[in-house]
C-alpha cells in the first residue's frame, strides 16, 4: 500500500508539472533545491550541536523541529501538497492502510527531505561508533515518523475542526495561546547571555514532549545509557501510536461526516450584522463587494484558517515589537503591526477566496477594479478600528498620547501600501483556495509563488520610505515634525493605493480570463 | 424579419492540438427556446463560454442582441444571463444575499434589486430558503438560485449549460415553467442538454454539434423530420463501437 501511495503522489506531481508548464517546473526545482540546501545546513548544524553539546540540546532541537511540523501545515496551508484523504473515501481500504499509505506519500515532500537531512546530521554527529549507530538511526527514524504523523493528524483534525463554528472559535483562541507561547519561548531563549544553557534548559523541559523525548533518547543511546534511552524511545513510539490512532479516527470522521456539517453550523449565521447589511443596501459594486467580504469574514473557514496562520506567525513579531515599544511614548506605533496583519489577512491572493465563483463577476460585466476596491474596503473596515483601538489602549497604558495621531496615520499608510501591493500581486499571482478543502492540494501556479515573494519584497521596500517619513522627523526633531511626516506618509500611502487600483485594473483587462482559467480548475 | 438574439459567425476555439469548436456559424432567433445538443466533449460548454465572454475565441464573432460580446462586452453582458453547468457561486451568502449581490454588481438600483429578488425567490419556490446559506442548498435549489441571479437584470437571452442535470422532477418542473414564462414574454433561452426527450419537448429550434463541428441546425421539426430526436442524434454523431469487447466477466461472481 505504501508503495502504491508513493507512486500515486509521484504521478500527481509529474502530471501537474506537465500541465502547469515552465513556471511551475522552475518553482518546483527551486523549492526542492532550497529544501536540499536548507536540509544540508540544518543537518550540518544538528551534527555539530550533537557532537559538541549533545544530551539535552538534541532534545531541544528535536522539539523545535517537532513544533515546526505541527505549525507548518497551518501556516502554509495553501502550499500543502498532501493527497486529499476525502478523494479516497470509496476505495475499500482500512483507515490503518490509508494512514500508512498517506504517511508514505508524505515522505515525498521538501519538508520531509529537510527533516531527513537534519536527522542524518544529528545521528552522525551524536554516534561515536558503529554499535551506537543502529539504535540512534532507529530513534531518528521514529522522530521522522512522529513529524509526519503529527503534521498529518493536525491537518486532518483541523479540516474537521474548522468546519464548525465552535471549532473555528477554539482554533482562534488556540492560535493566540500558541502565538503567545512561542513569543514567551523566544523571550525565554533570548533572555540569557549564553544560548547553550538556554538550549539545554529548554531541552530539559521539552523531554516530556514526544519529539523532545526522542531527541533525549538519541542522546542517551549515543552515550551508551541504554536503559534510559530505551525507556524514552518506548515513550516516543507509544506517543506515535497514540497520534496515529487519533489521526485514523479523524480520517474516518472526515470521510463519513459529509459536507452537511460545515454548512449546518454556518447556516445559523444567516442574520448579518448592521455594517454588511448597510453596505449591501448601497447601490454600488464597491460597497456590495465590501459587504459580501465582511459576511465571508464571519462565515468562511478559509478566512479563519488564514487568520490563524498569520496570528501564529506574527504574534511573536508583535510581542517583540511590543517589548521594544511598550513603556515609551512610541507605544501607539504598535498600530503599524496591526495594519500589517490586517493587510496580510487577505494577503496577495484576493481573488483566490472567490475560487470557482470568479466567473460570477465576469458574467455581470462589473469593472473588476471596483471589486478589488470593495475587498480593500472590507479589510480597512475591520483593520482601521482595531488599529485605532490598539493605538489608543497603548497610549492610555503609558499615559502619553503625543504620538497617537502620528501612529494612526502611519498605520493607515502601511495598510494602504500593503493593500496596494496585494492588489497587483492578486492579479499577477492568483491561485485557488477551495472552500471546504482547507488543506487539500491546490493548483498553485509557479508564477503565484514568485509573485508572492516579489510582493513581499515590494511591500517591504515601499513600506520602508513611508515608515522613514514618520520615524526620521519624529526621532530627530520631535512630535510635531513626526506628525507632519505621518500626514505625508498617509497621503503617499493612499496615493500608492490609488495607483495600484489603476495598475491592477489595467492588468485585469488582459488577465481576467487567465485568472478565470486558473481559479476555475477543480482542486486536484 | 427581427434580428437574431444570438449570432455565431465562424466561431473557433482550439486547446493545444484539440480543435474544440471549428468555425461554427449559426443564429438563435429572438424569442426561441433553443437546444444545443452534442455528446460529451463535443464543444457545447466551450461554445457557451465563448458566447458569454468567459472564454476568448481564436477566431469568429458572437453577437448577443446585436452587440459583439468581445467588442462591447459590458453592453453585451447586460443583455445576457448565464447559468453554467454545476454553477459555483458565493456559497457563504444566503440565497437572497446572493441575488442582491449579483444585482448590485450589475449596477442595478438597490430597491429594484430587492423587489425583483423577492419576486424571483417566490417564482422559483425559494422563498422559504431565502435566508439559508447557498452552501446548504441542494443542487436543484442552487441551480434555481443561479437562474434567479441570471434573470434578475431581465436579460434578452438566457444561456444555460445542462440546467436539468442532477435535479429532481419537482425542481425540474419549476425550472421548465420559469423558462417557458421567460420565452413567452419575449426572452430567448439557449441551453445545452444530454436528454434528447427534454430538448425535443421544450425547444422550437436546436443545433447538434460533435467534435467541434456543427452537424445540424434548424427548427426541431426540420431536424427530426418526424423521427425521434434521439435517433436523429445518434445517427448524426455515430453510435459507439463495442464490437469485440469481451465483458462476459461482468456480473459474474467476483468473490
Amino acid at each position: 500500500m505504501a508503495r502504491l501511495f508513493l507512486r500515486l503522489k509521484a504521478r500527481l506531481i509529474r502530471n501537474r508539472l506537465r500541465k502547469a508548464g515552465a513556471w511551475a517546473t522552475f518553482a518546483f526545482i527551486g523549492i526542492w533545491s532550497l529544501a536540499l540546501g536548507v536540509g544540508a545546513i540544518v543537518g550540518l548544524l544538528g551534527g555539530v550541536v550533537a557532537r559538541l553539546v549533545g544530551g539535552e540540546a538534541i532534545a531541544a532541537l528535536f522539539t523545535l523541529a517537532g513544533i515546526a511540523w505541527l505549525v507548518g501545515p497551518v501556516v502554509a496551508a495553501a502550499l500543502d501538497e498532501t493527497i486529499e484523504p476525502r478523494r479516497l473515501e470509496l476505495i475499500p481500504i482500512s483507515p490503518m492502510q490509508m494512514s500508512w499509505g498517506l504517511l508514505a506519500a508524505s515522505l515525498l515532500g521538501p519538508g520531509a527531505l529537510v527533516t531527513l537531512l537534519f536527522v542524518v546530521g544529528v545521528v552522525v554527529g551524536a554516534s561515536p561508533d558503529a554499535l551506537t549507530l543502529i539504535p540512534t538511526v532507529l530513534t531518528g527514524m521514529a522522530f521522522v515518523v512522529w513529524c509526519l504523523v503529527s503534521a498529518r493528524w493536525v491537518t486532518t483534525f483541523l479540516t474537521d475542526l474548522l468546519g464548525t463554528r465552535i471549532g473555528r472559535d477554539l482554533a482562534v483562541v488556540a492560535a493566540a495561546v500558541l502565538g503567545g507561547g512561542s513569543a514567551f519561548a523566544s523571550t525565554f531563549l533570548s533572555s540569557g547571555t549564553d544560548p547553550l544553557p538556554a538550549l539545554n534548559g529548554f531541552g530539559r523541559v521539552s523531554v516530556y514532549f514526544p519529539p523532545g523525548a526522542l531527541g533525549r533518547s538519541l542522546g542517551l543511546l549515543a552515550e551508551g545509557e541504554w536503559w534510559s534511552g530505551l525507556v524514552l524511545l518506548a515513550y516516543g513510539v507509544a506517543a506515535i501510536g497514540l497520534v496515529m490512532w487519533g489521526w485514523q479516527r479523524s480520517l474516518v470522521r472526515l470521510a463519513t461526516r459529509g459536507p452537511g456539517r460545515v454548512s449546518r453550523s454556518v447556516a445559523r449565521s444567516q442574520n448579518s450584522p448592521l455594517v454588511p447589511r448597510l453596505l449591501m443596501s448601497w447601490p454600488s459594486a464597491v460597497a456590495a463587494t465590501a459587504g459580501k467580504e465582511l459576511r465571508y469574514l464571519r462565515r468562511d473557514p478559509r478566512f479563519r484558517s488564514q487568520a490563524i496562520g498569520l496570528a501564529v506567525a506574527l504574534a511573536a513579531l508583535g510581542v517583540g515589537a511590543g517589548r521594544m515599544l511598550l513603556g515609551t511614548e512610541y507605544s501607539p506605533f504598535l498600530a503599524v503591526v496591526v495594519a500589517w496583519m490586517a493587510a496580510s489577512t487577505t494577503g496577495f491572493n484576493q481573488f483566490g477566496f472567490d475560487d470557482r465563483s470568479f466567473w460570477a463577476y465576469l458574467v455581470t460585466g462589473v469593472d473588476l477594479r471596483r471589486v478589488l476596491a470593495g475587498k480593500n474596503m472590507a479589510v480597512a473596515l475591520v483593520g482601521l478600528p482595531v488599529l485605532a483601538l490598539v493605538a489608543i489602549v497603548a497610549a492610555a497604558l503609558v499615559g502619553d498620547a503625543r504620538n497617537l495621531l502620528s501612529a494612526l496615520l502611519a498605520g493607515m499608510a502601511v495598510l494602504a501600501v500593503w493593500l496596494a501591493v496585494g492588489n497587483v500581486v492578486s492579479v499577477l499571482g492568483a491561485y485557488p483556495l477551495p472552500d471546504g478543502n482547507l488543506f487539500g492540494s491546490r493548483n498553485v501556479p509557479g508564477s503565484a509563488l514568485f509573485a508572492s515573494f516579489g510582493g513581499l519584497f515590494a511591500a517591504g521596500a515601499l513600506s520602508l520610505p513611508v515608515g522613514a517619513l514618520v520615524a526620521v522627523p519624529l526621532l530627530v526633531w520631535g512630535t510635531w515634525q513626526g506628525l507632519i511626516g505621518a500626514i505625508l506618509a498617509a497621503v503617499i500611502g493612499l496615493s500608492i493605493h490609488r495607483l495600484s487600483l489603476s495598475i491592477a485594473g489595467g492588468l485585469l483587462e488582459n488577465r481576467a480570463l487567465r485568472l478565470l482559467e486558473i481559479l476555475d480548475k477543480p482542486p486536484v | 424579419m427581427t434580428a437574431p438574439a444570438v449570432l455565431f459567425s465562424g466561431l473557433t476555439k482550439r486547446f493545444g492540438d484539440k480543435l474544440a469548436v471549428d468555425s461554427v456559424t449559426a443564429e438563435i432567433p429572438a424569442g426561441s427556446f433553443f437546444g444545443i445538443c452534442g455528446p460529451n466533449g463535443a464543444g457545447k460548454t466551450t461554445m457557451l463560454r465563448m458566447t458569454c465572454g468567459l472564454l476568448r475565441p481564436d477566431a469568429g464573432r458572437v453577437e448577443v442582441a446585436g452587440h459583439d460580446v468581445w467588442v462591447d462586452p459590458v453592453i453585451a453582458k447586460s443583455r445576457l444571463g448565464m447559468v453554467p453547468d454545476n454553477p459555483s457561486m458565493f456559497t457563504r451568502l444566503t440565497g437572497r444575499e446572493l441575488i442582491e449581490f449579483t444585482g448590485l454588481l450589475r449596477g442595478m438600483d438597490a430597491e429594484v434589486v430587492n423587489e425583483r429578488a423577492t419576486n424571483l425567490l417566490r417564482l422559483l419556490d425559494l422563498e422559504e430558503a431565502a435566508g439559508v446559506l447557498v452552501a446548504d442548498y441542494s443542487l436543484g435549489m442552487a441551480k434555481k438560485a443561479a437562474i434567479a441571479c441570471a434573470l434578475l437584470h431581465n436579460p434578452r437571452v438566457l444561456f444555460l449549460d445542462e440546467p436539468f442535470a442532477g435535479i429532481d422532477p419537482v425542481a425540474r418542473q419549476v425550472l421548465e415553467e420559469t423558462l417557458k414564462r421567460f420565452t413567452a414574454a419575449g426572452g430567448t433561452v439557449a441551453f445545452s442538454d444530454h436528454s434528447m426527450d427534454v430538448v425535443e419537448r421544450l425547444c422550437d429550434r436546436l443545433l447538434i454539434i460533435d467534435d467541434g463541428h456543427l452537424l445540424l441546425t434548424g427548427t426541431t421539426a426540420e431536424v427530426t423530420q418526424g423521427r425521434r430526436l434521439q435517433d436523429v442524434f445518434v445517427e448524426a454523431v455515430g453510435g459507439s463501437n463495442t464490437e469485440g469487447v469481451d465483458i462476459r466477466w461482468l456480473g459474474s461472481s467476483s468473490d
